[in-house]
């Protein structure tokens, strides 16, 4: 009797994901806010003005990263089985993509920060998909705030 | 009528491991979250569990939850089912 074989596939184009991009995104988002802050800018210097908008609009590329980043993480990777074991994932994604827009259209630490609560959750949800633990640790620069890293052996 | 396959790979971890002999049917009837074996026009002969089933088409996922595949991303025709798992030999 011939037996033939029945493939359990598992494959993808890529398979590298890794929400730590979305954390150091979401980090410097503060980190700039808080650059412009202590910085105490002249808007009536032409150098001054310059270098605000620079910081503008690296805090609004990075807030743009966090949402880029996001929707990839949640649009490639998590599939059925993940979303089936964490159903909350849409709308935590949903609120990200809002507090992004809130930090691009503010100087605000506190919608920034917020940020950074929301994707630390993300990146727990993620790595629970791969049953890998996580700590919550300060992170070891620039604002020094809680970051969730694996814990890889 | 029943078959028999060799499975291969690790997609379906627990519950089924690469190298397990399964024995399947399509005389019962198919359920989602059933095991089945079926045909898929890219990858061939699969096995997956069945996520959702509606009108002639099924959605598929692994068991194992650190794998992924395009298998389980696309709708598949009833029609492709070869039998449904019934027993692991």
């Amino acid at each position: 009797m011939k037996i033939e074989e029945a493939l359990a596939h598992c494959d993808i184009p890529c398979k590298i994901y890794d929400p730590i991009v979305i954390q150091i995104a979401a980090l410097t988002v503060v980190r700039i806010i808080d650059i412009i802050e202590e910085k105490k800018l002249d808007s009536s210097k032409s150098e001054d003005c310059a270098e605000l908008a620079r910081l503008t609009l690296e805090k609004e590329n990075q807030a743009r990263i966090v949402k880029d980043e996001t929707r990839i993480i949640w649009g490639d990777y998590f599939k059925d089985p993940q979303i089936e074991a964490f159903p909350d994932v849409h709308s935590l994604v949903h609120s990200i993509m809002l507090q992004s827009s809130k930090c691009k259209q503010s100087l605000s630490r506190e919608n920034a920060e917020k940020l950074v609560s929301l994707v630390n959750e993300f990146s727990e949800i993620f790595w629970k998909t791969k049953e890998v633990e996580t700590s919550r640790v300060t992170a070891p620069y620039p604002p020094a705030l809680e970051m969730v890293v694996p814990n890889l052996s | 009528m029943f078959h028999y396959f060799k499975i291969k790979g690790n997609s379906m971890l627990p519950s089924l491991e690469s190298g397990d002999l399964v024995m399947t049917s399509n005389l019962v009837e198919i359920k989602r979250n059933d095991i089945v074996v079926f045909n898929d026009a890219s990858y061939g002969i699969v096995v997956k569990r069945i996520s959702s089933l509606e009108e002639g088409y099924l959605k598929v996922k692994s068991d194992n939850l650190k794998t992924d595949s395009p298998v389980c991303t696309k709708l598949h025709s009833k029609e492709n089912i070869i039998g449904k798992v019934i027993s692991v030999l």
